[in-house]
């Protein structure tokens, strides 16, 4: 469906997108996540045709639309694209209905009265939007503005729906909520879509597949459970929310898939682990601070067990938060719902159900 | 193979752009346009400064390429004694005079607490949109040394004869800052409306008292935001010509722009083309130089950013004790500028110079307004006026906005450059750009020299005007608007004429308004280009003056005065949405 090949970017002298390659399968959600700066949006805006392309090739639903090496280049008014911009752009001078018939006006051959109509009104119908057709642009709120922008996009039934951090300029409450929403109301059209965002958990709720980016290149692809689960780097570990990173040397394999691991300046543990080790490998231990377990008293499971002391808790609502002093003067990061029976200073005993190890990248 | 495939990658794609032909021809012609219609002209003037005989036009047959202008001008003593001196004290002068009471006025009616705004801003306004050629006519039956209003009255009641002499360098500094006095003033308001009032606030719950804030924190604050201004009206004073050439030139000042029209029509004979352009070129070079000079203070002020983009409740300064002074000080100016001068012109029509009386009411006659309106030169002027004021306003405020979104929104590497360009044309003084375009279509042979045509293409030589308002316009759009119109599928005509468009009304409604003023306003242009067919109300009014139907002249005055009334209103809702 969108297919980008190669794609690289420079301004001047400046190369920002580093040739990156990924494909959207029809009907899915793609999100493209990544840190402020890491050319999540000129991405974008070379799929929309507003930048050009310094190379690559960009492919839409079959149809070439920019491609360095034949010399083709779409202008954006003709691909097939509808777009959601950040700022949501929505025209002052035009009412809802407008704005959302806008597209439909501009198109050739002229599209018929009647049927602008039926299908602003109905695609105003799915965003929730009918009551206020006739509002001026100027008096709505963030998250109608989104929707109005999002019922522009999807009026002329596009092939491929972009959006720019579709929910960046909305405060954090409704960003929840329409996120939600914008989930339900993508799946409900089927159409398409590429989006940006630097928020992990916006990606997560609304990509089926996702890219994160950094520097420029594409980092790590896959479904969001997977990045989240099994991540390449410790940056993309890291981005994806806290987590506590150990560094340390694989022993002895044993049998039934447990190894014993030597955390470097702390304590040794009996690893059971999920993704293939080799023995005397450096790798990082990526622990979630959701994902572990406190105990005050010795678990019975041996494996990914540590020894600690609490340093410090702080409440925080929902969940506490614990620093826990281990062995080797290294500390964790702990999120507990229940924290009845913490108290600073006491030991505890973390175990962690799920530990994933990655390869350690050599430090250069 | 590596080096071929390597070759192709770094091939740009070709940019079949969304741009299509009838865009690109509109954006070319509009950009060759602006060009034509300063650069050109210039030009003209360039040359004509390098060719002899001084009387011959630069490419009339006979002509031929010469130093002799320059030489002449350059040698000659009156440009050390006379010009350049008198332009220097009387710019200088001025200019500090304008300054010092347009910040005063600026200040009482943006930061304190005086009564009225609204009224005083209106007030103030209202010189600035009087030709100054009025101005100049209502301050000589002020001022005038035996029979001015003023010193009868001192004669009347301190018994001193002849104190004021508006004949004189102190007069015609006086009268020049009582023009420039609005245009200072719009220029410091928006200067002090955009400060951040919480820099003032925080020094008052430091414990310091009013005036020392103001002497610590409003002045130092302000100091980079006042040079640009400062700048720019010191180059509209520069290019003044109504007042030098009404008041100065009886008391015997010479200052550059009136010598360069008595080089244009010396009293002794024949033409000096080449001598006008010889002693424009300096005061060209100086006019850009200026320019220049203001781009650098605008940039430099907006590194020193005051303001921070949300909008603040003012806090206003109260006044106490200090509001009567204050508001006779607004009263002062406002009779000295506005009220006065439209009083004795009105009254010098109807009832003669006599200052009022009650014996004078007695010669009451309306004959100068009978002779007036049964004149065809009258209505061919008034018809000349606002044709030419439209028409330039219209092609003005297009070119305008059309450079500005160039200038913003199309990337290539020319585009500061234009900007630069179309920026200049405040740099150009109007006798300058009036004896530059008499050069160039008394030397083309397109028959628009004496029409109103010529008139309108001089007029339009002001570009900056509306290049600046329409930019302002643009960069408070967001990009995204026209983005998300192309990304709906529109072409590039679609979206100037259904987004761009429609967005920019009211900046470019500003433009239109401004322009027309300027252009109503218009004096040394219509004066160096005039013809019997193309006369315009400031130029017959000047007329009137000079064969000294004083009278006539008065009942013109108060007509324009009364016409420019409804301007006013225009003019404020222009100016309050273009600051
Ligand atoms: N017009 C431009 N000229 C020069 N450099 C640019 C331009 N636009 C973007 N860049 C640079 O390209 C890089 C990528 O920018 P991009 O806008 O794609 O980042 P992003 O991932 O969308 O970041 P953010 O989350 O902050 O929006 C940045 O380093 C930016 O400085
Ligand atoms: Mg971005």
């Amino acid at each position: 469906m969108l297919k980008v090949t190669k794609l690289t970017k420079s301004y001047g002298a400046v190369q920002v997108i580093h040739g990156i390659d990924f494909t959207v399968p029809e009907g899915e959600c793609y999100a493209l996540l990544g840190p402020s700066g890491c050319g999540k949006t000129t991405t974008l805006r070379c799929v929309a045709g507003l930048e050009t392309a310094s190379s690559g090739r960009i492919e839409i639903s079959g149809q070439v639309v920019s491609d360095s090496e034949r010399g083709i280049f779409v202008p954006v008014h003709e691909r097939p694209i509808g777009m959601v911009f950040q700022s949501y752009a929505i025209w002052p001078h035009l009412n809802v209905f407008e704005n959302v018939a806008y597209p439909l006006r501009v198109q050739r051959p002229r599209v018929a009265k009647s049927e602008i109509r039926e299908r602003v009104n109905s695609v105003l119908n799915t965003v929730g939007m009918l009551k206020m057709a006739d509002r001026s642009a100027t008096q709505l709120s963030g998250g109608q503005q989104q929707r109005v922008a999002l019922a522009r996009a999807l009026v002329r039934e596009p092939k491929l729906l972009l959006l720019d951090e579709p929910l960046s300029n909305l405060d954090a409450q409704l960003r929840i909520t329409m996120r939600n929403e914008l989930a339900d109301m993508i799946q409900r059209v089927g159409v398409t879509a590429l989006f940006v965002t630097h928020d992990q958990a916006e990606a997560f709720v609304l990509a089926d597949r996702m890219a994160v980016m950094n520097g420029g290149f594409i980092a790590q692809e896959g479904s969001p459970r997977e990045i989240y689960r099994i991540p390449k780097d410790p940056f993309i570990a890291e981005f994806l929310g806290s987590a506590n990173i150990l560094r340390g040397r694989v022993g002895e394999l044993a049998p039934g898939g447990r190894v014993a691991l030597h955390i470097h300046g702390g304590p040794d543990l009996t690893l059971a682990y999920e993704t293939p080790v080799s023995a005397g490998s450096e790798v990082d231990l990526v622990l979630r601070p959701e994902r572990l377990l406190l105990s005050a008293e010795k678990p019975e499971i041996d494996t990914n067990v540590f020894e600690g002391r609490i340093r410090k808790l702080s409440f925080q609502g929902n969940v506490t938060e614990c620093e826990i002093d281990i062995e080797g003067g290294l500390t964790l990061r702990a999120v507990s719902a229940l924290d009845d029976d913490l108290v600073e200073g006491m030991p505890v005993w973390v175990r962690a159900p799920h530990a994933t190890v990655i390869p350690a990248k050599q430090a250069a | 193979m590596t080096q071929s495939s390597e070759r192709n990658r770094e091939r740009r794609p070709r940019r079949r752009s969304e741009l299509g032909l009838a865009a690109w021809i509109i954006i070319i012609a509009g950009t060759a346009l602006a060009i034509y219609l300063i650069a050109v002209p210039l030009l003209m003037l360039l040359f004509t400064a390098f060719r002899g005989p001084s009387d011959f036009l630069p490419f009339e047959p006979g002509a031929g390429w010469t130093l002799g202008n320059l030489i002449d001008v350059y040698t000659s003593s009156v440009l050390y004694t006379r010009i350049i001196p008198d332009t220097l004290i009387f710019a200088g002068g001025s200019v500090t005079l304008s300054f010092t009471v347009g910040f005063t006025l600026a200040w009482l009616i943006e930061r304190t607490d005086l009564p009225a705004r609204d009224t005083w801003f209106t007030l103030i306004l209202f010189p600035m949109l009087v030709p100054s050629i009025v101005l100049a006519i209502a301050w000589i039956f002020l001022m005038g040394p035996q029979a001015g209003w003023l010193n009868v009255a001192l004669e009347q009641v301190f018994g001193v004869k002849g104190v004021v002499n508006v004949f004189s360098m102190g007069g015609l500094i006086l009268c020049q800052s009582l023009a420039t006095i609005p245009f200072t003033y719009l220029l410091l308001s928006s200067a002090l409306r955009t400060m951040n009032p919480s820099l003032e606030e925080a020094s008052g719950a430091s414990g310091a008292s009013s005036l020392t804030t103001f002497r610590k924190v409003t002045v130092p604050v302000l100091l980079p935001g006042l040079l640009a201004p400062l700048i720019l009206v010191t180059l509209v004073t520069l290019e003044q010509y109504e007042l030098p050439s009404v008041i100065g030139v009886p008391a015997q000042i010479n200052v550059f722009s009136y010598r360069i029209l008595y080089e244009l029509n010396p009293a002794d004979g024949l033409p000096n083309y080449g001598g006008a352009a010889a002693v424009a070129l300096p005061f060209l070079l100086m006019g850009i130089l200026l320019l220049a000079l203001y781009n650098l203070a605008v940039r430099r002020a907006d590194k020193f950013v005051t303001v921070t983009g949300k909008a603040y409740r003012q806090r206003r300064l109260e006044l106490g004790r200090w509001k009567v002074p204050s508001m006779l000080f607004l009263s002062a100016y406002v009779l000295l500028a506005g009220i006065l001068p439209a009083l004795v012109l009105v009254w010098t029509a109807f009832f003669g110079f006599a200052p009022p009386s009650l014996a004078s009411l007695s010669s009451f006659s309306a004959e100068p307004f009978q002779r007036l309106f049964a004149s065809r030169e009258f209505w061919l002027a008034i018809r000349n006026t606002f044709f030419v004021a439209a028409a330039s306003a219209a092609i003005i405020t297009m070119l305008g906005g059309l450079v500005a979104w160039v200038v913003m929104r199309l990337k290539f590497p020319g585009r500061t450059l234009l900007d630069f360009f179309s920026f200049m044309s405040i740099g150009i003084p109007s006798v300058i750009a009036g004896l530059a375009i008499m050069l160039l279509y008394l030397t083309l042979p397109v028959g628009i020299y004496g029409t109103v045509w010529i008139l309108v293409i001089a007029y339009s030589y002001r570009l900056a005007i509306s290049t600046r308002l329409a930019k302002a316009g643009l960069l408070q759009m967001h990009k995204e608007l026209e983005e998300a119109s192309s990304a709906s599928g529109a072409t590039w005509i679609s979206t100037q004429w259904r987004v761009v468009l429609p967005l920019m009304r009211p900046a470019l409604f500003s433009s239109f308004v401004l322009l027309f003023i300027v252009g109503v306003r218009e004096f040394t242009l219509p004066l160096i280009l005039h013809s019997p067919d193309n006369v315009v109300l400031s130029v017959l009014l000047w007329r009137l003056y000079q064969n000294g139907d004083t009278i006539g002249a008065a009942a013109l005055g108060s007509l324009i005065v009364l016409l420019v009334i409804p301007i006013v209103i225009l003019a404020r809702r222009a100016l309050s949405r273009s600051s």
